[in-house]
């Protein structure tokens, strides 16, 4: 029993990464309708930078929060001058857009840093944490808090803000919102830019464990992009939700299915989601509204 | 009907017809372009050495690869993220068929076929039932599955290192090297699965595609059977593509999983983009790219970082395409041969 | 000077032309309609003054050439546009969507966002009632009068309103049009009404044009188009049979 709630709450540690992407691929979804292949990649960007500057002395703490609002900054610049003469077009000059972006930036990581696999030290150190029975590590508890608080931020800003109220009302009904005199322009970049910062936090939060690679985020961005389908497309609780499931689905595979451990792993969360697409294709939480003809 | 021919007809074929007696005249022109080429790429044989003819038949191979990507996305514009692990799926076949099970190299080729092909239909029926979003997730599930199983099955595949193919060896009556006999071969299979797509996808077929294509709730109401139609175009992509795969492995003597990841697929799409994705002879141009290209950055770049350059050139390469040339480089050289085109048809005109 | 004087505008989707060369003026505090069958341009018009289609011609808003303005400029100009169908935010609530209106305008004329907030629940009580209810449980009507609501909020200084009696039952269309009359006054706005009803709109307005075709056939004062001349507007070309003129007089009478 103490070994399944090991690996749940392992399972839930791994799944705020993945959430945390899913999170940033629905934003971007939910504004534009470009599913953001490339997302995995400019987190790979925001960790190499991180790790760059903390072998150049910097304090991890420092470091971190000067990263996530580069990157902010990289994602909007991104959207306005790569992403936006192609907005509007039909899904294949999108698809194209997103993997002309992911071929470049992992091809540029590649020369500018290079092709290994770094060590990167865990900002909140290297104990373990004993809750009772359960042995867990202050990387696994740290990120999972990190993600959380990160998340909760998401939220508070959509529900509260103004400009989240706005990026909210052009992702329901666009048209409208310019007839009001509201700039779709700008909140779609702002949308790059929240996820792109979002997508930083992921890339940092999982290269303790993971270590800083140029594929380091293959792996997760292909199960936030089954998080975010089994959420429903669109949808940031459900990508937030799916993330999360896949993450433990993912931890209770390897400990429990013999023969589908380490990369294979993820056979199982594949299956899961077929299965549920093939109940209710709109995901968990996907409305018909929110998705793209 | 003018009007719609127009949209079935591939950019790269230069005329645009507008009268019975004018499409007579595309079509015969059309039939001697094909003839010209399919020629043409016979004749090569005989000045080209062996190892330009060996780096050409991966040309042609890749070629189906990429004419895949046109019939499937440029024609009727579904999203496949996993066409090069179908082509790697065509190899390890091959490979696995004669290697661990004797077979020749004619029969295992066609088991590819037949193989890709039924696993075209397994991964499109039910994604189909879903919708075009999930054919992506499902062909991306793939691609990423696939070397990965292909890594992990080594009692099969070989595992990291892979299976070697005995080579092809040319028929004792025909005079022809090892290197020449297996380029004709691929050359033919290329011309004629070009050629059977692209006259599938002229006329009745070619309109529902173009429906299909621009609006599949619009074409749905015009009476075609767009999930019939999307299936099968699907099935017959995956086919070409696993054929393209089983005979690149017999040119290439293996099949390896590090030469079908991910990136691979994506770069299937950069060649079909910048080759023109409407285009047959851009699978040709696309496949060339392929090909050629990493090797050339590679001399290029002083580093050991080729591959990367490569990468970040196909890059740019998509991008303004995407942005200036839509239809490719098949595109700029149709606009291209209409200039020259229009002076007979005008001069005759004044007369 | 007019408000806003169109001169030869025109519209077109893809390769079909809808308005072919409009001219048109709104002066300031005035309530000019737009009358005319399905399919006469009265949509593509007001789509064309708020930049939402593609066109061409000369409008000019307080003095000044809109030129190649995009929409959201052109809104937060002055122009505010209540599309056919509402156009709420479905997901949104009657807040949200209100607050929404005030977020688009321009810096410029920020103003008073409390006071004209109170200012649209007194025109419109019934949201002020559903402040915090989704947009998209609304009732056909209250929708109608949360679009409405919510593009006064930008404080525009001329107000296109398209069809809003479109979808409705003819009770709320009445109580819909009272509130209407009082919009010039209260918010200080000059009105722009495409409508079908055309009684209703002609008791509204002070001026009206009607289209067919794409083009202006008739206009004037309200006050001097009879029924008659409306029916010769509709449906020129095709004369009514002297014993039916009766039936449509009564018919134009009831709703």
């Amino acid at each position: 029993m103490t070994e399944f709630v090991q690996q749940l709450l392992g399972g839930f540690a791994t799944g705020s990464v993945y959430a945390l992407l899913a999170l940033s691929l629905s934003v971007i979804y939910s504004g534009t309708g470009i599913l953001n292949f490339a997302q995995g990649a400019m987190a790979v960007v925001s960790a190499f930078i991180c790790l760059t500057l903390a072998t150049d002395g910097w304090s991890l703490w420092l470091a971190i929060p000067v990263v996530i609002a580069l990157s902010a900054i990289m994602g909007a610049v991104v959207e306005r001058i790569l992403v936006k003469p192609v907005e509007g077009q039909p899904p294949l000059a999108l698809f194209t857009v997103t993997a002309a972006l992911l071929l470049g930036i992992g091809g540029l990581v590649s020369i500018i840093w290079d092709n290994e696999q770094h060590a990167f030290a865990s900002p909140f150190g290297s104990e373990a944490v004993h809750l009772g029975p359960i042995v867990l590590t202050a990387q696994q508890l740290g990120s999972t808090g990190v993600a959380v608080v990160v998340m909760v931020a998401v939220a508070v800003f959509f529900r509260y803000t103004d400009l989240g109220l706005c990026m909210r009302a052009v992702a329901i009904n666009a048209p409208s919102a310019v007839l009001l005199g509201i700039r779709p322009g700008i909140l779609i970049a702002a949308g790059w830019a929240l996820a792109a910062g979002v997508g930083a936090v992921a890339g940092i939060m999982a290269a303790p464990t993971l270590s800083v690679s140029s594929n380091m985020m293959d792996g997760p961005l292909l199960l936030a992009l089954a998080a975010a389908a089994l959420g429903g497309f669109g949808s940031r609780v459900g990508a937030v939700m799916g993330g999360l499931t896949i993450g433990v689905l993912d931890a209770l595979t390897g400990r429990y299915i013999p023969g589908l451990s380490g990369d294979l792993s993820i056979m199982l969360p594949f299956a899961v989601i077929w299965v549920v697409l093939m109940v209710r294709p709109l995901g968990v939480f996907g409305q018909a509204s929110a998705v793209r003809a | 009907m003018s009007t719609t021919l127009s949209t079935s007809t591939p950019p790269g074929s230069g005329l645009q017809p507008t009268t019975r007696r004018s499409l007579l005249r595309h079509v015969t022109g059309t039939k001697l372009r094909w003839a010209a080429a399919v020629i043409g790429g016979f004749l090569l044989t005989y000045p080209l050495s062996d190892y330009e003819l060996f780096r050409l038949s991966q040309v042609t191979t890749t070629a189906l690869a990429v004419g895949s990507l046109v019939l499937l996305t440029g024609m009727s514009g579904q999203i496949s993220a996993g066409q090069g692990a179908i082509f790697g799926l065509g190899a390890y076949t091959t490979a696995v068929l004669m290697d661990h099970g004797g077979w020749g190299w004619v029969p295992a080729v066609l088991a590819a076929g037949v193989v890709t092909f039924v696993v075209g239909l397994i991964l499109s029926v039910p994604a189909l039932r879903l919708g075009p979003l999930h054919l992506g997730l499902v062909t991306l599930t793939f691609a990423v599955l696939m070397p990965l199983i292909a890594t992990r099955w080594q009692s099969v595949t070989g595992g990291t290192f892979g299976l070697s193919l005995a080579p092809v060896h040319s028929p004792a009556g025909l005079h022809l090297s090892d290197a020449q006999f297996l380029y004709v071969v691929t050359f033919a299979v290329m011309m004629a699965c070009l050629g059977f797509a692209a006259w599938w996808t002229r006329g009745r077929t070619g309109r529902a595609l173009a429906a299909l294509r621009s609006n599949p709730i619009m074409a749905r109401t015009q009476g075609v059977d767009t999930k019939r139609l999307s299936i099968m175009v699907f099935t017959l992509a995956t086919t070409m593509a696993g054929l393209g795969g089983a005979l690149n492995a017999l040119v290439l003597q293996s099949a390896i999983p590090d030469s079908y990841p991910f990136v691979f697929s994506l770069s299937l799409l950069t060649g079909a983009v910048v080759g023109g994705v409407r285009s047959w002879v851009g699978a040709v141009i696309g496949g060339a790219y392929i090909v050629y290209v990493p090797s050339f950055a590679s001399e290029l770049a002083t580093s050991r970082s080729g591959g990367q350059w490569a990468q970040v050139i196909s890059a740019a390469l998509l991008l303004t395409a995407l942005y200036f040339a839509p239809a490719g480089l098949a595109g700029i050289g149709a606009r291209v041969a209409r200039l020259f085109h229009r002076r007979p048809v005008a001069a005759r005109a004044t007369h | 000077m007019a408000l806003l004087e169109v001169e030869g505008l025109t519209a077109r989707y893809g390769k079909l032309q809808v308005l072919h060369g409009i001219d048109l003026s709104v002066d300031e505090g005035e309530k000019v309609t737009l009358l005319g069958p399905n399919g006469a341009g009265k949509t593509s018009l007001l789509c064309a003054l708020s930049r939402t289609v593609v066109c061409g011609g000369k409008v000019s808003f307080d003095g000044r050439s809109l030129g190649r303005r995009d929409a959201s400029s052109v809104a937060r100009l002055g122009i505010g546009h209540v599309p056919a169908g509402r156009g709420t935010f479905v997901d949104l609530t009657v807040l949200e969507n209100l607050r929404l209106g005030q977020l688009g305008r321009a810096r410029s004329t920020a103003g008073n966002r409390q006071g004209d907030l109170d200012l649209v629940f007194a025109t419109f009580p019934i949201l002020a009632d559903f402040r915090e209810r989704m947009a998209g449980q609304l009732s056909g009507g209250q929708q109608q009068m949360l679009a409405i609501g919510r593009a006064l909020l930008g404080r525009p200084r001329v107000l296109l309103l398209d069809e809003p009696s479109l979808g409705l039952a003819p009770l709320v269309v009445r109580d819909l049009f009272v509130s209407l009359a009082r919009l010039q006054s209260e918010w200080g706005l000059s009105l722009l009404l495409a409508e079908q009803n055309a009684r209703l709109a002609l008791d509204l307005a002070d001026r009206a044009y009607v289209l067919a075709g794409g083009r202006v056939v008739l206009s004037g004062p309200t006050a001097a188009i009879s029924s008659a001349d409306l029916h010769a507007a509709y449906f020129a070309g095709h004369p009514a049979p002297s014993a039916s003129r009766n039936e449509i007089a009564s018919e134009a009478s009831r709703d």
